[in-house]
């Protein structure tokens, strides 16, 4: 007996070889068997944990493409948005007249604003697409929240656009409801404000009215958010009220902006260059 | 109690380099490196076989666990920790009685490269077979087992010579 037990002792890291293998084997066979054994899987709690923070920090070095795919989708959704109002509209159009019309579609270009200022005066924003883009002066640009002014000069790979916050800055609108037109302009000051201007006095208007773009300049198309109206005076001057106008687009936080290739632009402006000639 | 601490952590960094890293690659669809093996490797040399066998059975189980392989690891680590002595000296006698770590220093590169090719080319074969339970894909078998064993041994002497020259 105590030979054995000698034996047993000194073939002790064979016993423990066995033991431990046999555990392994046991774990392996019985793993479509156990449902006990789901401890023993990825599925516990504390792996599940580890891989849930490990996807926790992979995922931020995948926020920028992540966004830069967000960006582009919206720019196709915007696209595919515009094409449809504009067959919507040209449809409802054919069935007025009774005449097929064929709709134009509008090019949608997603940009990186890649500077911006909005404390001067006259501020301009640069964006990361130029003319290898398809960009060119005279285009609208936009982002998700309303529009965010007009595209002024090219470069092969950047633009330099003229924001609601530039003096320059004039862009057609129109009061939602009431259909009353005027002119936007911004005098400096608050870049979350700008003054709707020429609107008639007989207009109605009031606080929290829509200001969207009346479609009269080929910069953009009809429909877009400009604001909402905030303040309203009308004992300003005699002949039109002075409209405040809180803008939808926030200037300060603008990252990713649309600019609208519109087809159309250049033979509006070729139509009032031929009336300017003939003058 | 140091060595002990300095052990734990090699453990656990290996061992999550391994879950969150290593086990997600897969070259040309054949090859994964487990470098976790590095551990069971360097354990001091005179450490007793059921010391070794204990350490690599819950180093092979915590990564079973965590890369659902049901016991393939634990096998295959207890199977390399019960051999390494054998294979260590095979390949390997030194008569002064001071305890050292196998590796370049004390071995000389050439000597722990065919050290950690055996123990690497043992620890692959069991890991692979237990996974693919037959021999009916041999040809695939092996070229898992070859570019795994490859890339494994690679992994270890490029952290080995990082660790040797520090």
């Amino acid at each position: 007996m105590r030979s054995l037990i000698d034996f047993l002792y000194k073939q002790k890291h064979w016993l423990l070889f066995l033991l431990l293998e046999g555990i392994s084997l046991v774990l392996l066979f019985s793993r479509n068997e156990y449902q006990g054994s789901i401890w023993l899987t990825s599925a516990n709690t504390v792996s599940g944990k580890l891989f849930e923070a490990e996807q926790y920090v992979q995922s931020f070095f995948s926020l920028r493409s992540d966004n830069r795919a967000l960006a582009e989708q919206n720019a196709r959704l915007e696209e595919k948005v515009y094409r449809m109002e504009q067959m919507l509209d040209s449809a409802q159009r054919s069935m007025l007249t009774e005449e097929v019309t064929v709709a134009y579609g509008m090019q949608v270009t997603p940009a990186t604003v890649v500077d911006n200022s909005i404390n001067r005066t006259n501020n301009y924003i640069t964006i990361n697409k130029g003319t290898d883009d398809g960009i060119a002066p005279n285009m609208g640009v936009i982002s998700s929240n309303g529009i965010v002014g007009i595209t002024y000069k090219s470069s092969r790979h950047y633009t330099l656009v003229i924001p609601i916050l530039n003096s320059m800055s004039s862009i057609s609108c129109k009061v939602q409801p009431g259909e009353a037109f005027g002119y936007l302009k911004w005098e400096g000051g608050d870049s979350r404000v700008a003054q709707l201007r020429d609107v008639p006095r007989y207009a109605k208007v009031s606080i929290g009215d829509s200001i969207i773009t009346s479609g009269h300049s080929s910069f953009f198309p009809e429909g877009l958010l400009v604001g909402t109206i905030s303040r309203f005076d009308p004992l300003s001057d005699n002949l039109s009220n002075l409209i405040d106008v809180k803008l939808s687009t926030e200037f300060a936080h603008l990252r990713y902006v649309f600019v609208i290739n519109n087809p159309d632009t250049e033979e509006r402006q070729n139509l009032l260059d031929s009336i300017e000639e003939t003058k | 109690m140091v060595k002990f601490l300095y052990r734990l952590l090699w453990f656990v960094g290996l061992f999550l380099l391994q879950v969150l890293f290593l086990n997600r690659i897969h070259w040309f669809g054949v090859a994964t490196p487990f470098l976790y093996i590095y551990f069971i490797l360097t354990l001091d040399h005179n450490m007793s076989r059921s010391q070794l066998m204990l350490w690599a059975f819950f180093l092979g189980l915590a990564i079973d666990i965590f890369s659902n392989t049901f016991g393939v690891h634990a096998a295959a680590c207890t199977l390399t920790a019960f051999i390494r002595p054998s294979v260590l000296r095979m390949f390997f006698i030194r008569e002064e009685k001071e305890i050292y770590e196998p590796g370049m220093r004390a071995m000389g590169s050439s000597v722990f490269f065919y050290y950690v090719l055996a123990c690497t080319l043992i620890h692959h074969t069991m890991v692979f077979l237990l996974e693919f339970f037959s021999f009916s894909h041999m040809g695939l078998l092996l070229l898992h087992i070859g570019a795994s064993t490859l890339l494994t041994v690679l992994l270890i002497m490029i952290v080995e010579l990082v660790r040797h020259n520090r």
